[in-house]
């Protein structure tokens, strides 16, 4: 069994990030800006959105079998 | 109230760096930007000699980056000899594999490294120094390399899962065919485009990763 390694450091904020790897804070901005709308992108083509069923239509609506308390003539 | 809140400021922990060690050619670039995904799916920011330039003091700029990162990874998948001429192994992977295991040895926080390949047991062969050291196997695949990280590593708490890790690795991808084009290159593996690609993970991961999300949650309550 290989051995593991345990993380404890905190999460990097985005300009963590930029300052670790060398970026202005207004090309990290504009990256995020870039990465976020591919995510919106991904989320709508792969249906990420929750998107809501529509219920069946008035006329497929199940409809009772019989009119409870209709006396037949 | 202010002070305490001041002094947890003064406190925070910067975030863990981790340093990739990796073949950079086409054929493992799908790798490469799995292991970048993965490691900002646990909050760490990724480091490469990418982002050294070439230089006479190389050697001591990749001894000074190593030196900046706790962790480090090391894919000793390339052992194949180079096909361009003079054909030559490659001996840039195992060299740093060798520097991060010096620096265990002395430094405080002690550094921590992990070996990844390809096929199991040939790093046995290929560098039979490494014997009793078990290896990740990541069969090559970007899920494989995911999944190899997800055993590695471990965080106390939040824990980010494969799927996750698999939709940082989409969006990460997806950003670097658009950064080809916008860089009008055919390679990610420059300086340019890995610290972009960092920031870009950096950000998907915390949109997809649950633990991120609690993490970041954390950190800026305390702050």
């Amino acid at each position: 069994m290989p051995r593991k390694v345990v993380i404890t450091g905190p999460a990097p904020s985005l300009e963590e990030t930029a300052r670790e790897v060398g970026l202005s804070p207004g090309e990290a901005r504009r990256i995020a800006d870039l990465m976020d709308a591919i995510v919106q992108r991904r989320l709508r083509r792969v249906g990420g959105v929750v998107r809501y069923k529509r219920g069946p239509g008035p006329e497929r609506r199940m409809r009772p079998k019989r009119a409870a308390g209709v006396v037949r003539a | 109230m202010a002070s305490r809140r001041a002094s947890a400021k003064r406190r925070r922990r910067p975030p863990d760096a981790a340093f990739l060690n990796i073949p950079y050619d086409a054929q493992h670039e799908e790798l490469f930007l799995a292991f970048l995904a993965g490691l900002s799916g646990f909050a760490l920011i990724p480091h490469a000699t990418l982002e050294i330039p070439g230089s006479q003091r190389r050697l001591d700029r990749i001894f000074r980056l190593l030196g900046r990162c706790r962790y480090s990874l090391h894919d000793l998948s390339r052992v194949e000899v180079d096909r361009t001429p003079p054909a030559t192994p490659r001996f840039n992977m195992p060299f740093e594999l060798g520097l991060a295991v010096a620096l265990e040895k002395t430094q405080r926080p002690r550094h921590e490294w992990l070996v990844f390949e390809t096929r199991s047991h040939r790093v046995w062969k290929s560098l039979s120094d490494l014997a009793g050291t078990d290896e990740y196997i990541h069969g090559g695949t970007p899920r494989g390399v995911l999944q190899a990280l997800t055993n590695a590593l471990v965080r106390r708490r939040h824990q980010p899962t494969v799927a996750e890790l698999e939709e940082v690795y989409r969006d990460v991808s997806e950003y670097a065919r658009e950064l080809k084009v916008r860089l009008r290159t055919t390679t990610i593996f420059q300086a340019r485009a890995f610290r972009e690609l960092v920031a870009a993970a950096q950000r998907s991961a915390s949109q997809r990763v649950a633990a991120v999300q609690r993490l970041r949650h954390r950190s800026t309550r305390k702050t």
